[in-house]
């Protein structure tokens, strides 16, 4: 640490700083409140805000100094500055002074409001009076879609916006316009948004331009909000999440810093995702539990109406979208024997694969991805699966133009000079897909074809084959720029379940490692627990299929009891077959699904804002997320269920009887468990939600009661439901980001050990091991090549739960099938054709219609199908025919309907919100069912 | 689907085979195609007198650049018209030198005699009229420019005159360049 750092004089004050970042970077570093706009920690400096002026002297006899930019000016050591300094503190004033001639005085209906950079930067430089009496520029605003709101009037001109969506980002959709006093920052038209990332406007605008459209419709203040650290539950990244929460529903989800995996940014399915738990289909009552007592269900109810579970066999189907501990509790329940992972009979062959090829210490964190300088992705469109994964890679490919200019003497912060030497220079993308995608534009060589083509491209690849074929470019040019990288990353995943595919992808590990030993591997799975399942796998564990038939024949097994899974690999049959076999069924979930439907008993548990849990990343690191609001009765954590049953199955003086919390259960878990992984110990801080400020503590429900309540109590984790308790900064998790006079996100640079680094209270990693070694086998089942069908989701249709959100049905396109020239040829199809497929879904046999689009970018006979609804993997195409003018009028027509639909949704849920808000739910303690 | 349709089907014109060639001459000379974005506006300009939406999505797409990142260099540089403007266009410089020597005066002249206001187009098609930050004519202020002349040491008299002779110059073709 020491030999890149230096001493710095601040006024007189000696302090350390990092040799190779800027004057501002060190400033902060060391605490120091110094106001800036323009400057970002990740995305460095380009001085277009003149804001952090301060003096500079020129050594320790000079008096006067002079004014430099700090996020301009390279540090050296015995560097001498003044931030007090009159000229220096003058000049910041004035340029506030000038922001504000045009800034409109709306804070009160600012969305920005309370935690707003300008706000805080105004106060910093003392600019408290209004001098300017003169007329303020004014815009006309846009239409951003469904996220963002837009606000230019407010506007001061820091080009951070422009500088995320474009630079950072990739996004195309998004300029700077005008010159002089009229500079605008928005799409060359009204539209959506295109980008994944545009959320992140919203965080990185330091006034109120770009603004949470979400939020703003259901509006509270920072300070009225009580937070709890999350991680996102979308995918299976692990991006650390705030959730924020007032008068009983979530508001919003922000960034949680978090340095080896999200950083600064979010993607848009992780911030507006969780408007899932907000939504109609959300679950509130129980099924099939008699109720003794009008004012609801007790303990008692439900061992009494589960009484023909006592000493019976189960067979529990768990989740990778539910928490680990859930899924273990599960296990223990049902015993290994009638234990279902949640994996289908397909993914199940994915799992045992990567199973075997993970390895925790080949593996890159989003930080590490972000030094690549090689990276090389196979059949997996992470900037729809793991979009934040996306963003790193796009960082990575800054590589080879960083390295340039710091062989120029610039150093990285400097950032349009560095943007500038990089030009077109990318350090090497390797793309090898069945499918398009967002980063291909970036990629030194792609080859889009088929899965045949590409295990053939892989095999020839592992041989070093590049004699003849037309793929010998790609091989060559991926071989030598693989063998020549410093840390080069290989990303692969389940996205299209193609067991030859994904085996042959696998396989080529080996090799890469044996072309250069620094080579690093990510396995993207598909949901935020994946590597959670794949810990609780053994040589007994069950396909969903299989559990499923085996609770139809065995007649050993009373029920099946389903985890936060619908199940979607089952066929209609499937789930009849279980009704007519006389089997129970029991879905413990937190929205709506045809399982949920058809169950005999349901029981409501808490989505990831109420509740506790852990989520192991595609990485294997286990995270910890806290609810932002105690679960309403009926609704139970998962685990508070699962604890339930486990004492309906055994008998009452059962070990599960006395686990009254969350780290009971551990503890239970741990004795029960070999190498249980997760230790609840360090919960002690008893953090507060909500902020010290927060209104309307005693107040809020005087509606239902003068009386003012008692906080919800719960032992359960480190945090309270209150505005009293330890504050938001003692742990690294923290529910909320503030410091004295930084009420912005920005404060979070007085929580990093310096700007850009770990947070001060850095955890340990904790990382799962994985033990289970399948025999693996080659499936021999095998479909025609050119019948298939690789399925193509957008972000917001890749998880069951998010995909139901109206603002995410508004963004449907219509299904579209793209074709290679050869197919559209054969076929004579013309680009925009409608056509109705017959295809094949492994669970069953739907007719849709889909668009052609022409790709001239795929080789051979290749299609790929985009659909609009969530659905897993690959389907098979069994024919196509020229759509009838009626079907697609009918097909247009539906659709048109269902934008109408989500549209109504949309409104009728907000007024929902908004009624909800009369009646907060007061709850004493958080402990279960019968605590009132 | 009118609603639902996202990526809203605009038309795009082509641009004229002279345009491509002269584009196309410019891409020769340059080491990416989006380094020609200048000289691609101002070779449609010259051909259309202004360049509309529809062309900057036809130049756009030629230089396989996202139509923002043009829309920003079309509006940065304010010899590039995104409206349709008038045959001859007036700058007026309105910098601080040509506020102390009479600017004022000069404009109130040319506003009355024209009747039309900054952004403003006369009725005949003839004349735009538009500010502009600092001709580089310090030393002849009140100064401004018409078409590419540079006109100095302007006067609230001299500057009609000015108006007059550009006119009469014209007098006869009354095709104009109006969209």
């Amino acid at each position: 640490m020491a030999d890149n750092q230096l001493t710095i004089y601040i006024d007189n004050v000696p302090v350390l700083v990092n040799a190779n970042d800027n004057l501002l970077a060190g400033v902060l570093s060391n605490k120091f409140d110094l106001p800036y706009f323009c400057w970002h920690p990740a995305m460095g400096s380009v001085g277009a805000c003149r804001q952090c002026a301060v003096t500079l002297f020129q050594d320790e006899n000079d008096t006067r100094g002079r004014l430099a930019m700090a996020c301009t000016t390279p540090v050296f050591d015995g560097m001498r500055i003044s931030i007090k300094d009159l000229a220096a503190s003058e000049f910041r004033e004035q340029v506030i002074a000038a922001m504000m001639t045009n800034h409109p005085h709306d804070c009160p209906v600012c969305a920005e409001g309370g935690e707003c950079h300008l706000q805080d930067m105004t106060v910093m430089t003392g600019h408290t009076k209004r001098q300017y009496s003169g007329e303020k520029r004014t815009f006309v605003n846009q239409d951003l879609g469904q996220f963002v709101g837009h606000e230019m009037n407010r506007c001061i001109t820091c080009y951070r916006c422009v500088r995320f969506y474009h630079d950072y980002a990739g996004g195309q959709d998004f300029g700077v316009f005008g010159s002089k006093n009229q500079v605008y920052f928005g799409r060359h038209e009204d539209g959506q948004l295109e980008s994944e990332f545009s959320g992140n406007l919203v965080e990185v605008c330091p006034t109120g331009v770009f603004t949470n459209k979400l939020f703003s419709e259901h509006y509270a203040r920072k300070w009225d909000l009580q937070s709890a650290p999350s991680v996102c539950h979308l995918c299976s990244v692990g991006c650390n999440t705030s959730i924020g929460e007032r008068y009983g529903s979530v508001r919003r989800v922000v960034n949680r810093y978090k340095h080896d995996i999200n950083g600064y940014f979010l993607c848009d399915h992780g911030r507006y995702g969780i408007a899932h738990v907000n939504q109609q289909n959300r679950m509130t009552e129980t099924k099939g539990i008699a109720a003794s007592l009008p004012t609801g269900i007790s303990r008692t109810d439900v061992l009494k109406s589960l009484a023909w579970m006592n000493g019976q066999s189960l067979i529990g189907i768990g989740s990778s979208r539910s928490s680990l501990e859930a899924n273990a509790l599960l296990k223990q329940l049902v015993g290994n024997e009638q234990f279902s992972a949640g994996f289908s009979n397909k993914a199940f062959e994915l799992a045992k694969y990567h199973a075997h090829y993970f390895d925790a210490n080949k593996s890159v964190n989003l930080h590490q991805i972000e030094q690549a300088d090689c990276v090389f992705i196979v059949d997996e469109d992470i900037s729809q699966t793991a979009p934040r994964m996306a963003l790193s890679v796009r960082q990575a490919l800054r590589n080879k133009g960083i390295k340039k200019a710091e062989s120029m003497g610039i150093p990285q912060w400097q950032d349009s000079a560095v943007r500038t030497i990089a030009g077109e220079k990318k350090s090497p993308l390797f793309i090898l897909s069945s499918q398009p995608s967002k980063l291909d534009q970036e990629a030194e060589q792609l080859l889009l074809g088929s899965h045949l083509m590409i295990t053939e491209v892989l095999h020839q690849l592992i041989e070093q084959d590049v004699t003849a074929h037309h793929y010998c470019t790609f091989i060559k040019a991926f071989i030598h720029a693989w063998q020549h990288a410093k840390s080069p990353v290989f990303i692969c995943g389940w996205q299209h379940q193609n067991i030859k595919a994904f085996t042959h992808t696998l396989a080529c590990i080996e090799f890469l490692i044996a072309l250069n030993a620094n080579s690093r591997f990510v396995i993207v799975p598909p949901d935020a627990n994946t590597l959670g399942q794949l810990t609780l796998l053994d040589g007994k564990t069950l396909t969903v299929q299989q559990a499923w038939h085996l609770a139809i024949t065995n007649p050993d097994i009373a029920g099946v009891v389903v985890l936060e899974n619908e199940l979607n690999c089952l066929t209609e049959a499937d789930r009849d077959a279980l009704k007519h076999s006389g089997k129970k069924l029991l879905v413990i979930d937190h929205c709506h699904s045809e399982l949920s439907h058809i169950a005999d008993v349901v029981l409501p548990c808490a989505p990831i804002s109420e509740s506790h849990g852990h989520l192991v990343n595609y990485q294997g690191v286990i995270q910890h997320y806290f609810p932002a609001l105690p679960t309403q009765r009926p609704v139970q954590e998962n685990w508070q269920w699962l604890v339930l049953l486990a004492e309906a199955v055994t008998s009452s003086k059962s070990k599960w009887q006395g686990i009254k919390d969350f780290h009971q259960l551990h503890e239970q878990l741990a004795t029960d468990i070999d190498n249980w992984s997760i230790s609840t110990e360090e919960l002690a801080k008893n953090i507060a939600r909500e902020t010290p400020r927060v209104s309307g503590r005693t107040a809020k429900s005087a509606n239902q009661s003068v009386h003012e309540p008692k906080v919800t109590q719960s032992n359960d984790d480190g945090y309270r439901f209150s505005m009293e308790g330890g504050k938001a900064s003692l742990d690294a998790n923290m529910p909320y980001v503030w410091s004295p006079g930084w009420n912005s996100n920005q404060a979070i640079s007085k929580y990093q050990r310096q700007v850009n680094d770990e947070l001060i209270h850095k955890k340990d990693v904790k990382q799962v091991t994985i033990d289970y070694n399948p025999e693996l086998f080659e499936n021999s089942h095998q479909h025609t090549a050119e019948r298939q069908l690789p399925i193509m989701l957008a972000w917001y249709c890749q998880q069951y739960q998010s995909q139901c959100i109206p603002e995410f049905q508004l963004l449907h396109q219509g299904n579209q099938l793209l074709v290679s020239n050869e197919w559209a040829q054969r076929e004579h199809w013309q680009q925009g054709t409608w056509l109705e497929l017959d295809i094949d879904f492994n669970v069953e046999r739907k007719s849709i219609m889909a668009k052609v689009i022409i790709e001239p970018r795929f080789s051979g006979l290749h299609m790929a199908l985009k659909l609009d609804e969530y659905c897993a993997g690959t389907a098979e195409l069994n024919s196509a025919s020229i759509a009838s003018t009626s079907a697609i009028d009918k097909y247009l027509t539906a659709k048109e309907d269902q934008y109408q639909a989500a549209l109504a949704e949309k409104q009728a849920t907000l007024v929902r919100l908004k009624q909800k808000d009369q009646y907060i739910p007061i709850r004493l303690v958080a402990g279960g069912l019968d605590d009132a | 689907m009118t609603h639902s349709q996202q990526i809203p089907i605009t038309q795009v014109d082509t641009l004229s085979a002279a345009e491509y060639e002269e584009i196309d001459h410019e891409l020769t000379l340059l080491e990416t195609r989006q380094a020609a974005s200048i000289e691609a506006l101002k070779i449609v300009q010259r051909h259309r007198g202004w360049i509309s939406d529809q062309s900057l999505k036809a130049i756009a797409d030629y230089l396989q650049i996202p139509v923002a990142d043009l829309e920003g260099v079309a509006t940065f540089y304010n010899l590039i018209y995104r409206q349709p403007v008038g045959k001859h266009v007036i700058h007026v410089c309105n910098s601080v030198a040509c506020h102390l020597c009479g600017y004022d005066e000069v404009l109130r002249a040319i506003k009355q005699h024209l009747q039309i206001d900054y952004g403003e187009t006369t009725a005949d098609g003839n004349f735009t009229l538009l500010s502009n930050a600092c001709l580089g004519g310090c030393d002849k202020a009140p100064v401004l420019m018409i078409g590419k002349e540079h006109h100095g040491n302007l006067t609230s008299t001299s500057v009609i005159d000015l108006l007059n002779s550009v006119q009469g110059e014209n007098l006869g073709e009354q095709e104009g360049s109006k969209q």
